[in-house]
């Protein structure tokens, strides 16, 4: 029996992939809910990365065993939607953590999540870097005004009901994920806050947790280009449509 | 409902008040300040929405918390996870 499955995408996370599950390990493998009964396991859904992740995946499989570390690669980039569902199609878990592996989402907070969705039973559990004792590392002047900036603008249109829309660290119910990440289309940011924004509408509850984001030290960020423009227009179509 | 009609309401209800003021202007009896301030209001509307839309964001801005407390806790955290890795014999 595996409780929560914790869903990895990875693009080129070869530096980041062994640190993030050995602090997964080191918080999840040996703590309170330990004896209470928390088991989970590590899906890494890796797009055939150039740097070859899927070496390293290997090696952990070796080190923590298959039933721990589930590897499900595919031929080539096609983004971080369809690696959900793909993760989803393989989870065994009730719940689904999905997270970035690229250490900007620390694996302490995962226990936070569990003790949060516990207190309510709540159907999805949003690390939020806009509540208090949250915050940000790395980030200029700049990026704090975009990033507050559209998350106002989505916040007084959408009235979504969560304070942090475009972070993609999460709790979900199995079976609410999967129902929503069926009805999601936008891509990038905007995926993440449709995501919400659905739930809102379905009439799930939703929890936040205070998260820290450190900017990641290795490796690169994928979304990139024309990001503004893309939320805008994600942003408009949401408006117009839920 | 979506959320643009609740908008599109919401803006035709305030326009229509307003446009009933401006046709009965003459009935209140105002001053040319306060016909000034009807004339135009859909305008302060849109002004202090705008100005306190710009207060929110720079507050916001001005309270997102930096954390170098937990960004120095990963740097340590990162050296010792390699170090128990390389000693357990992974190849990375
Ligand atoms: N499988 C898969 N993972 C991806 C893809 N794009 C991004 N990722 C992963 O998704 C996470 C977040 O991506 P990142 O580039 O850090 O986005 P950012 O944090 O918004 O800049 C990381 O773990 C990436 O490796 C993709 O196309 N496929
Ligand atoms: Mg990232």
């Amino acid at each position: 029996m595996v409780a929560y499955s914790i869903l990895l995408p990875t693009y080129n996370e070869r530096e980041n992939l062994p640190l993030v599950v050995w602090l997964l390990m080191k918080y999840l493998g040996d703590s309170e809910y330990a004896t209470t009964g928390i088991s989970f396991e590590i899906i890494i859904i890796d797009d055939n990365s150039p740097d070859k992740t899927q070496e390293v995946v290997k090696e952990l499989q070796k080190l923590y065993g298959e039933e721990k570390i589930v590897l499900l690669p595919r031929e080539k980039k096609l983004g971080l939607g369809t690696a959900y569902i793909h993760g989803l199609k393989h989870a065994r878990g009730d719940y689904v953590i999905i997270m970035d592996a690229d250490l900007s989402h620390h694996p302490k907070f995962i226990l936070d999540f569990i003790r949060k969705q516990r207190e309510a039973d709540y159907d999805i559990v949003s690390g939020s870097r806009y509540v208090e004792s949250g915050g940000v590392f790395g980030w200029d002047l700049k990026r704090k005004v975009i990033s507050r900036g559209a998350n106002y603008v989505a916040q007084v249109l959408l009235r979504p009901g969560a304070s942090d829309l475009t972070g993609s660290f999460r709790l979900y119910k199995r079976d609410v994920l999967e129902k929503l990440v069926k009805s999601c289309i936008s891509k990038g940011y905007v995926f993440q806050m449709e995501m919400l924004v659905r739930a809102n509408r379905a009439g799930y509850s939703v929890g936040e947790v205070a998260i820290t984001f450190v900017d990641r030290v290795y490796g690169q960020s994928k979304l990139g280009g024309n990001e503004i423009v893309s939320y805008a227009t994600g942003l408009l179509k949401l408006f117009i449509s839920t | 409902m979506i959320k643009a009609v609740e908008w599109l309401i919401g803006g035709v209800a305030l326009l229509g008040i307003w446009i009933t003021a401006l046709l009965n202007l003459r009935s209140f009896q105002l001053s040319s300040f306060e016909t000034t301030l009807i004339l135009y209001l859909p305008l302060w509307g849109v002004l202090s929405f705008g100005l306190i839309s710009i207060g929110i964001i720079a507050y916001r801005t001005a309270t997102l918390r930096d954390c170098p407390e937990a960004a120095k806790e990963l740097t340590l955290q990162i050296k010792e996870a390699k170090a128990d890795l390389k000693r357990k014999g992974l190849k990375f």
